[in-house]
């Protein structure tokens, strides 16, 4: 893989990061005077006209444009609302525990999907197929919030094995991770399934048995290698459908995470800080996909190959 | 070259190595199980080729994929398959994990598609070493599952280095260059012909001492193919190894095979010498296949076909599969089943009417060999279509800097020709030389990058989309594969009535009437009309194709390889329908194919392409007898000439095409050129006219005449 087309990727990446950073811009402007939603319709225009100096609304839209970006640039993305602390500082408190819960999440889904999906392809228009693909779809229509909510009903509230809130010991992690694990597990074996059985199907596979490689290692080193190109783009979609089961998952078990701080803050208008997260979203997607991206260069030499012509 | 080894011993006294007796197969279907193999008989002697021949769904596949046991779970195999002394269908997996590639071995149809495309050339062929040598073969001991596995790991910790090395060997063996970079190298990083020698590299790691070929010339140029064939000639010779060689292409068996059988629907139907079958076909099958094979040495004015297709194994009756389209079926063919019965001279036959002699079909061709072949043409003075230096680039970036340095791919550089009113005008070509491209430019698929194309007397390229609606009434075309030009959600007799409603030039209610009458005459029968593409066998879709474009009355068709994607038998009733049609309808044809046999066919006159360039023009007559150019005089000697033991001199074209980014100075064929001199280096030769319309871009062929 060429230099040239990691840095056209990272430039491609960096644009994607400016249109976000400007449309948020846009987004909280035109939806409404900040001033007039931090104090609600019975304030005075003298109490307005200070705010809005104090928050710098009051001077030309480019003017607050270019300040907005140099303030991004300084790592300054405005004051909590609430308690006047830097917006970045109050988010940056909570991303280690939502980190956590989805670096575990992640893996457990990874370990279950992946390998389920093999097996299902392995076993094609067998009962095992079919009872594995069942269970797959029993998983993907369960919605996470009720899941959530059936498993603090049956082990917290009914056997009292697990507690319900909060995020201090391992017994914590358990529900959160079934909840957001089991629909994500679920897209990854389907997935992974239809990847291996097109690979599965392909004449370099006969040929592999042919030259006489055992079955087990066909499926290895012949087969997963060129399905992992199909599943690497799932992915990129992965941290998305991550971040967002998060929101969900954070506020039914009390998760001290980002999700329920956006939860919050999107209840109590705090803009700084809702902008902030959006904007650590959107850079954490940017950031997949062009991780994505450079995988599949690595693991497809024709993709390699293509793009240093392009590039 | 085209010697044959001695074989002094007559193959009835000898053992053969591999014995298949009454091989079923059957496929497990939502419908239920369908048979496929019929109770095949075939057996292969130590040393020999065997040609196994059959259109598509003879079952000539599934039989060799059958005995690797490649068909997966929803195949049920019956019958015996004996190897030596072992039957192959009694094996468990581990034994055949042993068997496969060290004592059976196979090369594919396609030899990109069956690499694997992540894995380096080197690792393929490494794997292949690591489990196919050092572990003795099947029959000597039988080592337990573990016991092998743990072989291979053992062995896989020894030999890294030296399977790279005996890589190496095998790579130059058979003919890979440069066997140390190309190690390193990926399935897409090399041409077509090479991945077919790593195919064959990785088949002979294990020294097999059977090799099963299928169609492995099929998906290559032809020029290529006289290579890989040479190359398997060779092997047999130097290793002695038997080798059953699939193949649909009867002038492939001719040149390459010891022994030959015949399959249709699942069954042999005739199986023996070759030299004994060509003589003497008796199966009407066999006798139709070879009186339909078009012969690059000889030409004739209507092809024999046989008629109709042949049926999908779910459309089976009881009697014998080929009752339907025989010309000398008896009423027991229709309710009995032949069975394969041993005749003298080591044939066999499955016929209750075995013919011998030569058959009517073959009485007439013969008395039309050589007749010169004159279709009357209407000259009045102005071609109907011209090319003035037409000039294609496409824009390529290719790796080095910051942002790559733009190339021209020169796909067409600078063609001219005109094609007069009736008149049919051949492009031959190997894949990638541009014909097709000159195809796009000529029906504006493509703008040229210079030059210009004239339809009676007007240009016509560049003109706005909704001029060209207007031409586009006398200029149609037909592409290669006909299921991906016919829309497969829309009946056939609306697909032929569209162009009528496109260009709203008669009435909605004589639009199905003038369809219909067009697909009449062209022998599709009424209860097609409504039915979908899918339905059709290949040879009624091209038909379909041919009566779309045809219902406009055109007076221009360009064909891109109309008969590629069709069986030999379908091949010659679309010929014959593009002939006849072409007289009935004074049609002008642009007719593009890499099959010199077709064109010679076909056209009246010929240009042989090379890099995108006209390498030679002339009558096809003079082409064919007396070619100036080395490429075509090279190509003709590449094509395989069906008639056993004939011995021709050839000219074998070395390594591939050059790159048509980076053209060399000079002439771009002077690296395969045989006859390439110091001139050649130095000056690109342009088209210069011989004599009698022959034109040829070739320093020496000019010094010469």
């Amino acid at each position: 893989m060429s230099i040239q087309f990691i840095i056209r990727k990272i430039f491609r990446a960096l644009l994607t990061i400016w249109i976000i950073v400007t449309f948020i811009f846009i987004a909280l402007r035109i939806s409404g005077d900040s001033a007039l939603l931090i104090y609600g319709p019975d304030v005075s225009a003298k109490a307005l006209a200070t705010l809005r100096k104090a928050w710098g609304l009051d001077k030309p839209i480019w003017q607050q444009y270019l300040i907005y970006i140099s303030n991004i640039f300084h790592g300054d993305l405005g004051k909590s609302y609430l308690d006047g602390r830097n917006a970045i500082k109050v988010v940056a408190e909570r991303v280690p525990k939502t980190l956590s819960l989805m670096w575990v999440t992640a893996v457990i889904t990874l370990l279950i999907g992946i390998p389920a999906g093999i097996y299902s392809a392995l076993h094609h228009n067998t009962k095992r197929d079919r009872i594995t693909m069942t269970l797959a779809v029993m998983g993907l229509s369960i919605p996470n919030f009720f899941l959530g909510v059936l498993l603090i009903l049956l082990f917290s509230v009914s056997l009292r094995l697990l507690p319900s809130a909060g995020s201090e010991t391992w017994k914590h992690y358990i529900m959160p991770v079934i909840t957001m694990s089991t629909a994500e597990a679920a897209v990854f074996a389907r997935f992974t399934r239809s990847a291996m059985l097109e690979v599965l199907n392909q004449p370099y596979i006969r040929t592999a048995i042919a030259k006489g490689v055992p079955w087990k290692k066909v499926v290895l080193e012949h087969a997963l290698p060129n399905a992992a190109i199909s599943i690497v783009t799932m992915a990129g979609f992965f941290i998305g459908s991550l971040i967002v089961g998060g929101v969900i998952t954070e506020n039914v078990f009390a998760w001290p995470g980002v999700g329920r701080l956006l939860v919050n803050s999107v209840a109590n208008r705090d803009l700084a800080v809702v902008q902030t997260i959006v904007l650590l979203i959107s850079l954490s997607m940017v950031t997949a996909n062009l991780i994505v991206d450079l995988a599949y260069g690595w693991l497809d030499p024709r993709v390699r190959d293509l793009r240093s012509e392009e590039s | 070259m085209n010697a044959k080894p001695p074989e002094p011993v007559l193959k009835s006294q000898r053992k053969p190595l591999l014995q298949i007796s009454d091989l079923t197969v059957d496929f497990d279907t939502p419908t239920g199980w369908l048979r496929c193999l019929h109770g095949v008989d075939l057996e292969v002697y130590p040393g020999e080729i065997l040609g196994l021949v059959g259109e598509s769904g003879s079952g000539k596949s599934i039989t060799c994929m059958a005995l690797m046991k490649l068909l997966g779970p929803r195949a049920r195999i019956r019958g015996n398959i004996r190897y030596k002394k072992q039957d192959i269908l009694t094996l468990d997996e581990n034994e055949l994990t042993q068997m496969r590639g060290r004592d059976i071995a196979m090369v594919f149809q396609d030899p990109v598609m069956s690499l694997n495309p992540v894995h380096t050339i080197g690792r393929q062929i490494v794997e292949s070493i690591i489990y196919n040598t050092g572990i003795p073969a099947l029959n000597h001991t039988k080592p337990t599952g573990e016991q092998i596995a743990g072989m291979i790991e053992k062995h896989q910790r020894v030999t890294g280095r030296d399977a790279r090395i005996e890589a190496e060997r095998l790579m130059s063996h058979v003919g890979i260059p440069e066997t140390k970079q190309r190690l390193k190298e990926y399935p897409h990083q090399l041409s077509g012909g090479m991945n077919q020698r790593v195919m064959i590299a990785m088949a002979l790691a294990g020294r097999p001492q059977l090799l099963i070929a299928d169609e492995p010339t099929t998906a290559l140029d032809v020029t290529i193919q006289a290579q890989i064939l040479e190359l398997i000639r060779e092997l047999r010779r130097e290793i002695g190894m038997s080798i059953i060689l699939i193949t649909h292409d009867l002038s492939v068996v001719a040149e390459t095979s010891d022994r030959l059988a015949v399959m249709y629907c699942g069954r042999i139907v005739e199986k023996g010498p070759v030299e004994k079958i060509f003589s003497n076909p008796r199966h009407p099958y066999t006798r139709g296949l070879l009186a339909s094979l078009l012969r690059i040495d000889r030409r004739i004015d209507t092809l024999y076909s046989i008629e109709g297709s042949v049926p999908a194994p779910y459309e089976m009756t009881q009697g014998c599969a080929f009752e339907p389209r025989c010309q000398v079926a008896l009423d027991r063919c229709k309710s009995d089943q032949p069975a394969l019965k041993t005749g003298p001279e080591g044939c066999s036959i499955a016929c209750f009417n075995p013919q011998s002699g030569k058959s009517a079909a073959f009485t007439v061709l013969n008395k039309q060999e050589g007749v010169p072949h004159v279709f009357q043409q209407k000259q009045n003075g102005q071609p109907l279509l011209e090319a003035a230096d037409l000039l294609k680039y496409f824009r390529i970036r290719k790796r080095g800097g910051l942002f790559g340095k733009e190339k021209n791919l020169k796909a067409v550089d600078g063609v001219s020709f005109s094609v007069n009113r009736g008149e049919t005008f051949g492009i031959v070509g190997e894949s990638g030389c541009g014909k097709s491209t000159i195809a796009r430019l000529l029906l504006n698929i493509h703008t040229p990058t210079s030059g210009a194309v004239m339809f009676n007397g007007r240009k016509i390229s560049g003109l706005p989309p909704a001029r060209w609606r207007k031409i586009r009434l006398h200029m149609q075309y037909v592409f290669q594969n006909p299921l991906d030009a016919l829309d497969r959600r829309m009946k056939i007799i609306d697909q032929v009535a569209e162009p009528l409603l496109i260009h709203n030039i008669v009435s909605v209610s004589m639009r199905r009437n003038m369809a219909a009458e067009l697909l009449r005459s062209m022998d599709l029968k009424n209860y097609t009309f409504d039915r979908y593409p899918h339905e059709l066998s290949g040879g009624q879709q091209q038909r379909v194709v041919l009566a779309r474009a045809l219902i406009l009355k055109p007076e221009l068709l360009i064909c891109d390889e109309p008969t590629s994607a069709l069986d030999v038998s379908i091949q010659a009733q679309v010929i014959n329908l593009l002939t006849r049609l072409r007289k009935q309808m004074n049609l002008t044809m642009v007719f593009i194919s890499h099959d010199l046999s077709i064109v010679r066919h076909v056209c009246e006159r010929v240009a042989v392409m090379y890099l995108g360039k006209f390498v030679e023009v002339a009558k096809s007559d003079l082409l064919f007898n007396s070619s100036a150019h080395p490429y075509t005089q090279a190509l003709l000697s590449a094509i395989p000439i069906p008639e056993p033991g004939l011995n021709r001199k050839r000219i074998f074209l070395e390594g591939d095409p050059p790159s048509p980014i980076d053209l060399p100075p000079g002439c771009s064929f002077r690296m395969r050129c045989h006859i390439a001199r110091q001139i050649c280096a130095e000056d690109r030769p342009e088209l210069k006219s011989l004599k009698d319309g022959q034109s040829v871009a070739c320093h020496l062929a000019h010094g010469k005449a």
